[in-house]
């Protein structure tokens, strides 16, 4: 297949090692990338739950409120993550 | 005699800044009515028991809510949102996105990488999950079609980013239709408002809403109430 030429042109079959460590080096950053525009993304969410609390109030706004923040956390810890396991 | 040697005395009098006309003092009498409540007018509504279930998709007489242009005295009648049924294609979407690691895991798409990296994907595809999931649910929750004794307001949260507020009052609609087209729509009883008005956004859609008959019933029932009040003089 034409991926695995691309990862491991010499390679007769496809383990971790021989990946090359450019092609690693490229996911990893793509990932970072990633994980930081989610960050930013879920930071965007809690700002329109806070606006759309003052559009319409329900008794069920603080759960939306929580559930942004967890939402961000996650994301966030996510983030921490791929910098400490990439 | 000629009339212009009496002509001065048949001139009628003339105001003068000294002798001023006695003025009738006009006094506006403003009936002050109790205004109706929705019960004792609307058959739909006499029916409904108020809701203070929030995460419902029709809401009659709601408690503890509100929306953010509402004036004093102003109460919501129906908050309605689109019918769970429209919700099933990114349910689904969820459903399947959840499934697709363990459905492509043993086909070894991704045998090439180191364990972290596999980790590291398959926690950024949850964590995507998890935010579509959110996104639509809050798509759902927050677009809300809102009829008040006074308005119609259509509540449209676009995208995360974008959101539009439209109202008019009941007196400028002129025209409501119900459309429910489809099978799943024929079952669950749910379809399309819309409603003509003579406001600047000249049509208003309330898009997939459960009881669309229910709907065009009450909004017919407000129409009749706000003239009722016109004629009789009921101050707001």
């Amino acid at each position: 297949m034409l991926w695995q030429t691309v990862i491991s042109p010499n390679a007769s079959s496809i383990v971790a090692p021989e990946v090359s460590v450019f092609l690693l080096w490229f996911i990893k950053w793509c990932l970072i990338v990633l994980a930081i525009f989610y960050v930013a993304f879920s930071g965007v969410v809690i700002r329109q739950i806070q606006i759309m609390r003052q559009t319409l109030v329900t008794s069920f706004s603080p759960v939306l409120k929580i559930l942004g923040f967890a939402h961000f956390g996650f994301a966030l810890f996510v983030l921490l993550i791929f910098f400490s396991i990439l | 005699m000629p009339d212009i040697f009496v002509a001065k005395d048949n001139q009628p009098a003339v105001e003068t800044a000294s002798q001023p006309m006695p003025q009738v003092e006009r006094v506006r009498v403003v009936h002050k009515h109790r205004r109706r409540e929705i019960d004792d007018y609307s058959s739909v509504m006499k029916l409904e028991k108020p809701s203070s279930n929030p995460l419902s998709w029709f809401l009659p007489k709601p408690i503890r809510m509100g929306f953010s242009t509402q004036s004093a005295g102003e109460s919501i009648i129906l908050l309605l949102r689109q019918h769970p049924v429209t919700q099933i294609p990114w349910l689904l979407t969820v459903l399947l996105a959840s499934l697709i690691p363990a459905i492509f895991s043993p086909l070894q798409f991704m045998g090439f990488l180191p364990a972290n990296f596999k980790m590291a994907v398959y926690l950024g595809w949850y964590l995507m999950v998890i935010g579509f999931t959110l996104e639509s649910f809050l798509k759902w929750f927050f677009n809300v079609y809102i009829i008040t004794d006074e308005r119609i307001i259509d509540v449209d949260f676009i995208s995360l980013i974008y959101k539009n507020i439209s109202a008019a009052k009941i007196d400028k609609i002129e025209d409501t239709t119900a459309t429910t087209g489809g099978f799943l729509a024929s079952i669950f009883n749910y379809g399309t408002v819309t409603i003509q008005t003579a406001a600047e956004q000249r049509e208003f859609e309330f898009e997939r809403v459960p009881q669309p008959n229910k709907v065009i019933t009450l909004i017919n029932e407000l129409i009749l109430e706000e003239e009722r009040e016109k004629v009789e003089g009921r101050v707001m």
